[in-house]
C-alpha cells in the first residue's frame, strides 16, 4: 500500500489503538490534519498546545495507556515542552507528534522552525527526527513502545512537512529492535528472598507506596500484601489512591505536607519498603536524617532511582506488580506487629489533621471534606499545584484506585484543567473533579472552551484565596512576612469568565454554603464551576520545614490568629517573628 | 560506536552517571573502568614556533617522547604525540618554552587490560566507556 507520510502517521496511530488525540494545527502539520478526518481518531482541538500536552498526560494516566498530542513546528512544538517535562517528571505515558519545516530548509531559521528534538532531549524519554517517509511507522511503533513500557514517559516524534507529503510503501512493523532498551520487569529471586527475610524480621515496618504502584496497576497486589503482613502503608503524593484511604493500615501521605503520623512512623520504623517511589526530597525531609533506624528495601523499575537519594539495603529492580506478587509468595510468618500497630494508633490519635476553622472563615478543608462526602470518596480528582493540592492530598482519602492525578515532580501550575479534560475523555463514566487555585487556573483557563465543547462532565473547584497561596505561605514563614508579588486580588471575575464560556457557576464564601453548591454543581449534566472564596491567610499544615527531618514535622499552626484577623507569623527556628503587613490593594 | 567519558566524582556519582547513561535508548553497554587496570591514550597535535637554531632541540624532545614531527615550515613545526594524558601534559609544558602557536588534543580513549599478571600501570579514576 503506497501512501504519504501523513497517512502513515494516522495508520500507525490506529494500529497502536489510539482513539483520541489532542492538538492544534498549523502550517507544517497541515498535511497530517488534511487526512486525519479519514481515520477513526477523535481529535480534540485545544486552545494552546500546552493544554494538548497536559490533556494527553491526564488521558494517559487515567487510562493507563498512551496519551497522544500533536502540534505544528516551531511555537506549536515548543508550547508542548512544559507538558512534556511534566510527563517526564511524573512518568506519564505520552507520545507527541510534531511537524517540522521541510528537510530542505531545516537549519536555515525558516518560518516557524525550531530544533524541537534538540529542545526536548532533557524532557523526553526519547525523541525521533524522521527524515524519510518509510521511517515513520517504525518511529511511531518505537515511540509507543518506549512511552508505555518500563518507566513510562513522553516520547516525541518530529516529522518534517515534506516527509508527511512523500509517498512510500506502508507496512506497520510487527516487531521492534532496540538493543539498548530492555527494562527489567521480573524481580531477581535472590533479592526477593533477602527482602522477604527483612520483612519477616521487622518489628516496625512501613510501606511507602508511590506512583509506580498505579502505573503497574498493582493496587490489588499491594492490598493483598498488606492484608497478609499487616504492614502500615504511607503514600507519596503521586501514590495516592494506590491504597484504600479508609483502610486501618493507611497513614496518609508522607512529606512536607503529609500527615504528622506518617512522618513520625517513618522516623521510628525499622524497615522502609519503598514501592514504586523515587524518595523525592519533598517526601523525605532531610535525607541525612531519613528513617535513621531503618533498613531500606527499594522496589522500582528504574535502576537509576535505586540508591540515588537514599541508601538501599535491598534493591529490587522490577515492575511493582511482579515484585509484590513475588513477595506475597515468598514472605512467611512475620513478627507480631501488634505493638507497632498500637504505637501507630497512638500517633494517629496524637496527631489528627488540623480541623477547619469554625469562626466563619472558609477553609480548603471545608470544601474538600464536602466534595468527599458528595462523591463518597470515589471521584477522579485532578489537582493543580499549591496549597489546594496539599489539602486535597490530606482531606480526600481515595477509595478507588488510580483516582488522583496531579502535577507532582515538576509542579506545573495550570496542569489541572487540561489534565482533567484528558482524564474525563479517558474515563467518561467516572465522576470528575478538577481542583485548582486562582493562580494556576489563570494559566490554562483557555481550555474551558474545550471543556464546554466536549460537554465534559468535570466539576471545577476553584479555590480563590486571591494569592499565590503557597508562595505567600513561604514568604510568611521563611521571608519574614515580606509579601512580594503574590497578590492576585482583583480581576478576573471568575463568575463572568465561566459564563463567557457558557459554563454554569457558583460562588461560595461561607462554610455553610459549600454543601448546596457542590450538590447543585454535581446535578448539572456537564461542566460546572464553583468558586470558593477561601480565607486568604490559610496555611497548609502539617509541615516539614525544608532542611529539617520528618521527625521535626510541625503538626499544626502553633500561633492562633490575632483579633485583628491577621495571622501572626509562625516562628521558624532562627527567624524573628514579624508582624504581617497589610494586603496591598 | 564507543565513547569514553571521563567522570570526576564520588563512587555514587559515577554510579549514577552509569545508570543515567543506560537510560539513553541508544546506549547498549556501559563499562565503568574506574576499578579496572586500563590503557589510556590521547592524541595531540602541537604547533611550535621554531627556527634553524631551536629545531634540533625540539627534535630531541620529540624523540624522547616517541612523538613525531608531522609538518615542518619556516617558522614552526607540528608535532603529533600519543600517550596517556600525563605524558602529553609533560611534553606540552616542555614545549611551552619554544612558544606553542596552536594545540589540539582528542581527550582520552581507554580500554581495560586483559586478564593476566598484575600490571604496574595504575588506573585513573572514573573513566567510563559507553558503547
Amino acid at each position: 500500500m503506497k501512501i504519504n507520510g501523513a497517512r502513515m502517521v494516522c495508520e500507525s496511530l490506529v494500529a497502536e489503538g489510539v482513539r483520541t488525540v489532542f492538538g492544534l494545527p498549523g502550517g507544517a502539520i497541515m498535511p497530517l490534519y488534511d487526512v486525519l478526518p479519514d481515520y477513526p481518531i477523535n481529535h480534540v482541538l485545544v486552545r494552546h498546545e500546552q493544554g494538548a500536552a497536559h490533556m494527553a498526560d491526564g488521558y494517559g494516566r487515567a487510562s493507563g495507556d498512551v496519551g497522544v498530542c500533536m502540534a505544528t513546528s516551531g511555537p506549536g512544538a515548543i508550547n508542548l515542552v512544559v507538558g512534556l517535562a511534566n510527563a517526564m517528571m511524573d512518568s506519564a505515558p505520552v507520545v507527541a507528534i510534531t511537524a517540522n519545516v521541510a528537510t530542505s530548509v531545516i537549519g536555515s531559521d525558516a518560518f516557524q522552525e525550531a530544533d524541537i528534538t534538540g529542545v526536548t532531549i532533557p524532557v523526553t524519554k526519547h525523541n525521533f527526527l524522521v527524515r524519510r517517509a518509510q521511517d515513520v511507522p517504525p518511529a511511531i511503533k518505537e515511540a509507543f513502545h518506549l512511552a508505555r513500557t518500563g518507566r513510562p514517559g513522553p516520547v516525541l516524534v518530529d516529522i518534517p512537512k515534506d516527509v508527511l507529503q512523500t509517498e512510500g510503501e506502508f507496512a506497520y512493523p510487527t516487531s521492534i529492535s532496540m538493543p539498548g532498551y530492555n527494562p527489567t520487569t521480573q524481580p531477581n529471586t535472590v533479592q526477593v528472598r533477602k527482602a522477604a527475610r527483612l520483612i519477616e524480621d521487622a518489628r516496625r515496618p512501613v510501606i511507602i507506596a508511590g506512583h509506580g504502584v498505579l502505573i503497574s496497576r498493582a493496587w490489588d497486589e499491594l492490598l493483598a500484601f498488606v492484608e497478609k503482613t499487616g504492614i502500615p502503608v504511607i503514600n507519596t503524593l503521586l501514590g495516592l489512591s494506590s491504597f484504600p484511604g479508609d483502610h486501618d493500615r493507611f497513614l496518609g501521605m508522607l512529606g512536607m505536607h503529609g500527615t504528622a503520623c506518617a512522618c513520625h512512623a517513618v522516623d521510628q520504623c525499622d524497615l522502609v519498603m519503598g514501592v514504586g517511589i523515587r524518595f523525592d526530597d519533598r517526601a523525605m525531609g532531610k535525607y541525612s536524617a531519613f528513617a535513621p533506624h531503618a533498613k531500606v528495601i527499594h522496589i522500582d523499575i528504574d535502576p537509576a532511582e535505586i540508591g540515588k537519594n537514599v541508601r538501599t539495603d535491598v534493591p529490587i529492580v522490577a515492575d511493582c506488580k511482579r515484585a509484590l506478587q513475588a513477595l506475597i509468595a515468598e514472605v512467611g510468618p512475620c513478627q507480631d506487629l501488634t505493638p507497632w500497630h498500637e504505637r501507630i494508633a497512638e500517633l494517629k490519635n496524637q496527631y489528627p489533621l488540623p480541623k477547619p476553622p469554625s469562626d466563619g472563615r472558609l477553609s480548603h478543608r471545608h470544601v474538600i471534606q464536602e466534595m468527599w462526602r458528595a462523591t463518597e470518596g470515589k471521584a477522579i480528582v485532578v489537582t493543580d499545584v499549591g496549597q489546594h493540592q496539599m489539602f486535597v492530598a490530606q482531606e480526600f482519602p481515595f477509595l478507588t484506585p488510580n483516582a488522583h492525578i496531579s502535577s507532582g515532580g515538576l509542579g506545573t501550575m495550570g496542569f489541572s484543567l487540561p489534565a482533567s479534560i484528558g482524564a474525563y475523555l479517558a474515563r467518561p463514566d467516572a465522576t470528575h473533579w478538577c481542583c485548582v487555585g486562582d493562580g494556576g487556573f489563570q494559566m490554562t483557563s483557555q481550555e474551558l472552551a474545550v471543556l464546554k465543547n466536549r460537554r465534559a462532565n468535570v466539576k471545577i473547584a476553584l479555590f480563590n484565596n486571591q494569592f499565590l497561596g503557597m508562595v505567600r505561605q513561604w514568604q510568611q514563614l521563611f521571608y519574614k512576612g515580606n509579601y512580594v508579588e503574590v497578590d492576585l486580588s482583583g480581576p478576573p471575575d471568575f463568575q463572568k469568565l465561566a459564563s463567557a464560556y457558557g459554563i454554569p457557576s457558583w460562588q461560595v464564601e461561607d462554610p455553610g454554603g459549600v454543601a448546596d453548591a457542590v450538590r447543585e454543581a454535581m446535578a448539572e449534566p456537564g461542566p460546572a464551576l464553583i468558586e470558593f472564596l477561601i480565607d486568604p491567610y490559610e496555611n497548609v499544615f502539617p509541615m516539614v520545614v525544608p532542611g529539617t527531618a520528618l521527625s521535626e514535622v510541625i503538626p499544626f499552626e502553633t500561633h492562633p490568629r490575632g483579633d485583628d484577623g491577621q495571622q501572626p507569623i509562625h516562628v521558624q527556628p532562627g527567624h524573628q517573628p514579624v508582624p504581617l503587613p497589610g494586603l496591598r490593594h | 560506536m564507543r565513547l569514553t567519558v571521563v567522570v570526576d566524582g564520588s563512587r555514587t556519582a559515577v554510579e549514577q552517571v552509569v545508570k543515567q547513561l543506560y537510560k539513553v535508548v541508544e546506549v547498549r553497554k556501559v563499562s565503568d573502568l574506574s576499578e579496572d587496570k586500563t590503557v589510556e591514550r590521547e592524541l595531540a597535535l602541537i604547533k611550535v614556533t621554531s627556527n634553524r637554531n631551536t629545531r634540533p632541540e625540539i627534535m630531541q624532545l620529540v624523540d624522547i617522547y616517541r612523538a613525531r614531527m608531522v609538518d615542518i615550515a619556516l617558522g614552526s613545526v607540528m608535532i603529533e604525540v600519543t600517550g596517556d594524558p600525563e605524558k602529553i601534559d609533560s611534553l606540552i609544558s616542555l614545549l611551552k618554552g619554544f612558544g606553542i602557536k596552536e594545540l589540539v588534543r582528542t581527550g582520552v580513549v581507554a580500554m581495560a587490560r586483559g586478564v593476566g599478571p598484575k600490571e604496574a600501570v595504575p588506573a585513573r579514576d572514573g573513566a567510563v566507556s559507553v558503547v
